[in-house]
């Protein structure tokens, strides 16, 4: 046993010896290891908020449907969905895209009762928006500060409505780096959203709140009976639809991002056996220099091991604490984007992230197999030559 | 030196060649007993370097054998051929030193597959080297030293072990007057004490000590006496 323990230290010191081979080694898997890293942190981030803001919302989201495709639904469905038993309260709500500003930049207006503004975000400067007459907007700060836009600013008209266009006022800002979703939302009441929108009257969807266990007779009965007498066909979506509909995404990109990290890992492995060539002659000669005096093949091959063992567990351990630092210090610069879609490098809200053991016990093992691939074969190349040979 | 006694080390009709097919030993044959000091002389490519390697076990023989205690080198595993390497203390010409480690460290290296322990290490290490005049080098890299320290090393690295058997190619060549004497004291006493000695070498001081003598030249035997 000491024997072994003794070979398998002089493992270590196999590293410290080529100081360059090492390096490169360790940075050629910390390249591989580090996206992957980050990137599979970021996916479990992105769910973790999805799930989160799901279980937040509604049990149920009634939308329309004609010719297979969305369309809107008449306010007047939500008294009707109201008579249904075991709904608490059903809420319309609009969600729409629009441009803004001379470049054009693109935002989402959600118009819905100043009561159901979301739970998790926070308005920072002025106040929420009022039900009234006026165009009141509650703006992310991200995107006031790509428009130039503070508290009091007036937007002139921006749409066409048949009820004519007004000027509408931003009265309020909120922090829009706490969620993803949030960077290029516009917040007003449903009643506003309806005049820029020209669809008075009309609902992109409603949020139905249930009385617990009746979501699932709920949704079956709005399917069943439909949503009034010339409304479209609802299309219903429970929370653990939505759940799953949100989880899609970036489990899609988590597939696309651990295929590209495979790819990866095949340059990796390229890279380190490259690697091992370097000082490829001196590790032969030292290996020919302990043959001769008297180390095993197996022997040797037990301080390669040990060697890849710290090389790997280094650049495993490194790999897990820079994307630490990537994900907190820096935002997941770059990767972000890779998950987000419509985000840029730099993004300008917090990446949710979650850093998990088990991704990173399979960096581990993933570093161990490429490092040990990688030098192994070459020692035992120089390890059964004739130490005559090795050593010239 | 008994005619009668089997000798450590043989070599029967051993030939060698190189990439292209040039012959470097050509049925070579000797016999090496307990307690001899033996010197192989020839001029430079005669292949008395390639003979030390065979004789060895760092290097197979195309033809013949080599035999040391009377075993065939031939037939043993690799194991089987670490642990007749750790009978054998080899000194090669360009010293064969890893360069990262301490001069301890070079010393002390073959003890370890032979599961000696650190505290045995050490003070067998240590004991050599105070023999060689190196116990102030012992934690400079060896990298760092002068080529006759490096020798010196190289020689110490083949004794730490107390082999039965030392083979070593040119062991005085870089060393002033006083060093050269230890070094030559050295492999006297393992002779004195039963073991075989094998030197390359044309070091006079050396040839006084010789028990026997074998002339090479272009890889064949022309002469010797008493091997």
């Amino acid at each position: 046993m000491g024997r072994f323990v003794e070979i398998a230290w002089t493992g270590v010191d196999a590293a410290r010896l080529h100081p360059a081979r090492s390096l490169a080694t360790v940075a050629a898997v910390l390249a591989g290891l580090l996206p992957y890293l980050i990137g599979l942190a970021i996916s479990r981030g992105v769910r973790d908020a999805a799930a989160e803001s799901v279980r937040e919302g509604a049990d149920l989201y009634v939308t329309g449907e004609q010719f297979g495709r969305p369309v809107p639904i008449s306010t007047s469905a939500t008294n009707h969905l109201t008579q249904i038993p075991g709904v608490e309260r059903v809420v319309p709500r609009i969600i729409g895209r629009i441009e803004l500003g001379k470049e054009r930049v693109s935002a989402v207006v959600v118009g819905v009762p100043p009561e159901e503004w979301p739970a998790g975000l926070e308005c920072v400067e002025g106040r929420l928006y009022t039900g009234g007459p006026r165009n009141e907007l509650v703006i992310g700060s991200d995107l006031a500060r790509r428009l130039n836009l503070t508290v009091g600013s007036l937007l002139p008209p921006f749409y066409h409505s048949r009820e004519g266009e007004r000027v509408s006022e931003v009265v309020g800002l909120f922090r829009s780096d706490t969620a993803p979703w949030a960077s290029r939302v516009i917040f007003t009441s449903f009643e506003t959203a309806a005049r820029i929108f020209d669809q008075s009257g009309m609902a992109t969807d409603l949020l139905v709140y249930c009385r617990p266990g009746y979501e699932t007779e709920v949704g079956r009965v709005i399917q069943r009976d439909g949503i009034g007498e010339s409304g479209p066909q609802p299309r219903v979506l429970t929370r653990a639809d939505a759940a799953a509909l949100l989880d899609e995404g970036p489990r899609r990109r988590e597939g696309v991002f651990t295929l590209l990290f495979a790819l990866a890992i095949a340059v990796s492995v390229l890279v380190v056996l490259v690697t091992s060539g370097f000082g490829l002659a001196g590790r032969r000669r030292e290996l020919g220099i302990l043959k001769a005096t008297g180390w095993q093949t197996d022997q040797l091959l037990l301080r390669s091991l040990v060697e890849s063992l710290v090389l790997a567990g280094l650049a495993a351990a490194l790999a897990v604490i820079l994307a630490a630092i990537w994900l907190k210090a820096f935002n997941g610069y770059w990767i972000a984007g890779i998950f987000l879609a419509g985000v840029e490098a730099d993004p300008g809200f917090r990446v949710p992230s979650r850093l998990m053991p088990l991704p990173a016990l399979l960096a581990t093992l993933i570093a161990i197999v490429v490092v040990a691939t990688g030098s192994l074969y070459a020692t035992w190349r120089a390890a059964t030559a004739s130490p005559f040979e090795a050593m010239r | 030196m008994s005619e009668t006694c089997s000798p450590l080390l043989e070599a029967r009709a051993v030939g060698k060649c190189y990439g292209g097919g040039v012959s470097v030993l050509t049925d070579v044959s000797l016999a090496v007993p307990s307690g001899s000091f033996v010197v192989v002389t020839g001029p430079s490519g005669s292949g008395k370097t390639t003979l030390l390697a065979v004789l060895g076990a760092l290097a197979r023989p195309m033809r013949g054998t080599v035999l040391f205690a009377g075993q065939e080198l031939n037939s043993l595993s690799d194991v089987g051929l670490a642990r007749v390497r750790r009978r054998i203390g080899f000194v090669p010409q360009d010293f064969a030193l890893i360069p990262g480690l301490t001069v301890w460290e070079n010393i002390s290296y073959p003890l370890i597959p032979r599961g000696v322990r650190l505290a045995d290490r050490r003070r067998s290490a240590d004991e050599v080297l105070d023999r060689l005049g190196l116990a102030d080098r012992r934690l400079a890299r060896a990298r760092v030293l002068s080529g006759g320290e490096q020798q010196r090393v190289a020689i110490a690295r083949a004794l730490v072990g107390r082999p039965e058997a030392v083979l070593a190619d040119e062991p005085t060549s870089n060393l002033d007057e006083p060093s050269a004497g230890v070094v030559i004291g050295l492999l006297d006493e393992v002779r004195q004490a039963g073991g075989a000695v094998v030197v390359s070498s044309h070091d006079p001081r050396i040839l006084e000590r010789a028990t026997a003598v074998c002339e090479l030249s272009r890889g064949i035997r022309v002469e010797g006496r008493g091997v």
